[in-house]
C-alpha cells in the first residue's frame, strides 16, 4: 500500500514534469516571435 | 471498492499535509485544460469527416456549453459527494468521451464525436473543473487565492501540454493526421484516466474544524469583504452580489477572447514583419501570460484583497485596451507587451474568483456556487467571439484593414471591462439575512451567527 506522502511527492514530480514538457515546447516557438 | 470513493472515506487524519492536495488538483485541472488545445484535430478531423470547419468546431463550443451547465448543475452533487468521488467521476466521463469519439471516427459518425467529446466529456470538464476548488479553499482557507491559482493555472496548463503532445501523437500513427485521430484519441483517454484517477485518489478533506496552525479566522474577519458565515448555493443566487460577480466574470472573459479568438491573424494584421510561425509563437506566450496570471495575480488577492484585485484586472485592463488600440501598432515589443499583461489579467480573473466567492459566501458550498458562477464562462464563451467576429466581417466589408480592423473591437472591449469595473465597484459584503445558521459546537444544534462580520471598511 503505498503511502499518502508518497503519492502525493509522487503527483508533484508528475505535475511539475508535465508544466516543464509544455513551457519548453511553447518557448521554442515563442523564440521566433523575437528571431 | 466504490465506498473508497467515498466522502467519509476521504477525510485526513492527524498529521496529514496539506501541500499533497494542490498536485491532486493540478493533475485534474491540466488533464481537462485539453480542451483549449482542441484546435489542433480540428483540420485532421474536417480531412477525416471531409466536411467543412464549422461542423468541426461545434464540437468545442458543445463541449464548453456543457461545462457551464455540469458545473451548476451538478456543483451541489460534487459538495454532498466529496472531492474523491466527483474527480473520479470527472476521470471517467473525460476518458470515456475520448473513447466514444475514437470509436465515432472509426465509424464515421460525426454525432457520436459531439456525444462524446461535447456532451460526455463536457460533463466530466464541469464536475473536473469545480471538484477540486473547494476542496483546496478548506484546506487553504489562510491563502485561497494562491490555492486555486495553482489548480486553475493547471487549466491553462493543460492546453501546453496537451498540443505538442497531440501533435506527436498525430504524427506517431499515421503518415496522415486524420488516420491517426482515433488511435490519438484512445491513447489521451488512458493518460487523462490515469491522471486524474491519481489525483482522486490522493485528495482528501481536512477533518471537522481543522485549521492550519497559527492562522486566525476572526483576523480575517475583521476585513470587511471577508464573511464568517455561510451561504447555501440555493440563496446565494438570490443575492445581488452573486449576479455583480457573475457580470464582473462575464466581462472580464469576453474582454480576454477578444484578444484569444484572434490573436494569430491580429499580430500579423499589425506588423507585416510577422510571418506565421512567429505568430504561432505569440499564441504560445498569450497561453504562458494566462498560466502565469492565474497562479501569481490570484495569489496576490491574497494580500490585498479581492475587490482591489479586480479592480486592477478591470480598470487597468481598461486602461491597456485602450493603449493597445490607439498605440498597438508603435512597435511588436509594445504589442506584446500589452497584450500579455492583457491576457494574464484574464487568467487571473478565473483563477480568483473562488476566493472571492469564498470571502463573500463562506466555504459551506463554495464549490456549488462556483459551479453556478461559471455560466458566465460559457455565455461570455458564445458572446465574446460573436462580437469580435461580427465586428471584424463589418470592418472588412467596410473595405478597411491591417490594425483597422481591430480597432472598433478593442474600444467596444474598452466599455465591456467598465462595465465590469463598475459591477465590481458595487459590491458589498452579503447581508447576513443569507447566511445559514450556525453549529453551537458539540451541541448538534444551531444558531443565528451572533457577532456578524463588520460590514464597513473596505479591505486594503
Amino acid at each position: 500500500m503505498i503511502s499518502d506522502s508518497a503519492r502525493g511527492i509522487a503527483l508533484w514530480f508528475l505535475v511539475i514534469a508535465a508544466l516543464l514538457y509544455g513551457i519548453v515546447n511553447t518557448m521554442t516557438n515563442v523564440v521566433d516571435l523575437f528571431a | 471498492m466504490l465506498s473508497m470513493l467515498d466522502r467519509d472515506r476521504t477525510v485526513a487524519g492527524p498529521g496529514y499535509r496539506r501541500w499533497l492536495i494542490p498536485p491532486a488538483a493540478l493533475a485534474v485541472h491540466l488533464s481537462i485544460g485539453q480542451v483549449y488545445a482542441f484546435s489542433v484535430f480540428k483540420e485532421p478531423l474536417v480531412d477525416h469527416f471531409g466536411t467543412k470547419l464549422t461542423p468541426i468546431s461545434i464540437i468545442f463550443s458543445i463541449s464548453i456549453v456543457m461545462l457551464g451547465l455540469s458545473a451548476a448543475v451538478g456543483g451541489t452533487w460534487v459538495e454532498r459527494a466529496g472531492p474523491r468521488k466527483a474527480m473520479f467521476t470527472a476521470a471517467c466521463c473525460w476518458s470515456l468521451g475520448f473513447v466514444i469519439s475514437a470509436f465515432g471516427v472509426t465509424t464515421d459518425q460525426l454525432w457520436l464525436v459531439y456525444l462524446g467529446y461535447g456532451v460526455i466529456g463536457g460533463i466530466g470538464l464541469g464536475i473536473g473543473y469545480i471538484s477540486p476548488v473547494s476542496t483546496l479553499i478548506k484546506w487553504f482557507p489562510d491563502r485561497p487565492g494562491l490555492a486555486t491559482g495553482l489548480a486553475i493555472m493547471g487549466f491553462g496548463g493543460g492546453a501546453l501540454v496537451a498540443g505538442p503532445l497531440s501533435d506527436a501523437l498525430l504524427s506517431r500513427f499515421a503518415d496522415n493526421p486524420a488516420d491517426a485521430i482515433a488511435p490519438a484519441f484512445l491513447t489521451l483517454a488512458a493518460i487523462y484516466f490515469v491522471m486524474m484517477t491519481l489525483g482522486a485518489f490522493t485528495v482528501r478533506l481536512p477533518a471537522e474544524g481543522w485549521k492550519p496552525e497559527g492562522w486566525d479566522p476572526d483576523r480575517d474577519a475583521e476585513r470587511s469583504m471577508v464573511t464568517r458565515g455561510n451561504v447555501t448555493a440555493a440563496n446565494a443566487i438570490r443575492t445581488p452580489q452573486f449576479w455583480l460577480l457573475w457580470t464582473v466574470l462575464f466581462c472580464n472573459v469576453t474582454a480576454g477572447i477578444g484578444i484569444l479568438e484572434q490573436a494569430s491573424p491580429m499580430i500579423q494584421d499589425h506588423f507585416d514583419t510577422v510571418a506565421a510561425a512567429a505568430a504561432a509563437g505569440f499564441v504560445g506566450l498569450l497561453s504562458l501570460c494566462n498560466m502565469g496570471g492565474r497562479i501569481g495575480w490570484s495569489a496576490t488577492s491574497d494580500l490585498i484583497g479581492r475587490k482591489p484585485m479586480y479592480m486592477i484586472y478591470l480598470g487597468v485592463g481598461a486602461i491597456l485596451y485602450f493603449l493597445l488600440a490607439s498605440t498597438g501598432t508603435a512597435s511588436v515589443a509594445w504589442f506584446v507587451l500589452l497584450t500579455g499583461v492583457i491576457l494574464s489579467f484574464y487568467g487571473g480573473g478565473f483563477a480568483t474568483v473562488p476566493a472571492y466567492l469564498k470571502d463573500l459566501f463562506g466555504t459551506l458550498q463554495v464549490g456549488a456556487i462556483h459551479g453556478r458562477l461559471l455560466t458566465a464562462w460559457s455565455a461570455a464563451g458564445v458572446a465574446g467571439p460573436l462580437i469580435i467576429n461580427a465586428i471584424a466581417d463589418a470592418e472588412t466589408a467596410a473595405g478597411k484593414s491591417g490594425a483597422d480592423l481591430y480597432t472598433l473591437s478593442l474600444y467596444i472591449m474598452v466599455g465591456v471591462l467598465i462595465v465590469g469595473f463598475v459591477a465590481n465597484l458595487l459590491i458589498r459584503p452579503v447581508s447576513d439575512r443569507y447566511m445559514e445558521p450556525a453549529e453551537e459546537e458539540g451541541t448538534g444544534r444551531f444558531r443565528r451567527e451572533r457577532e456578524p462580520a463588520p460590514v464597513t471598511a473596505e479591505r486594503s
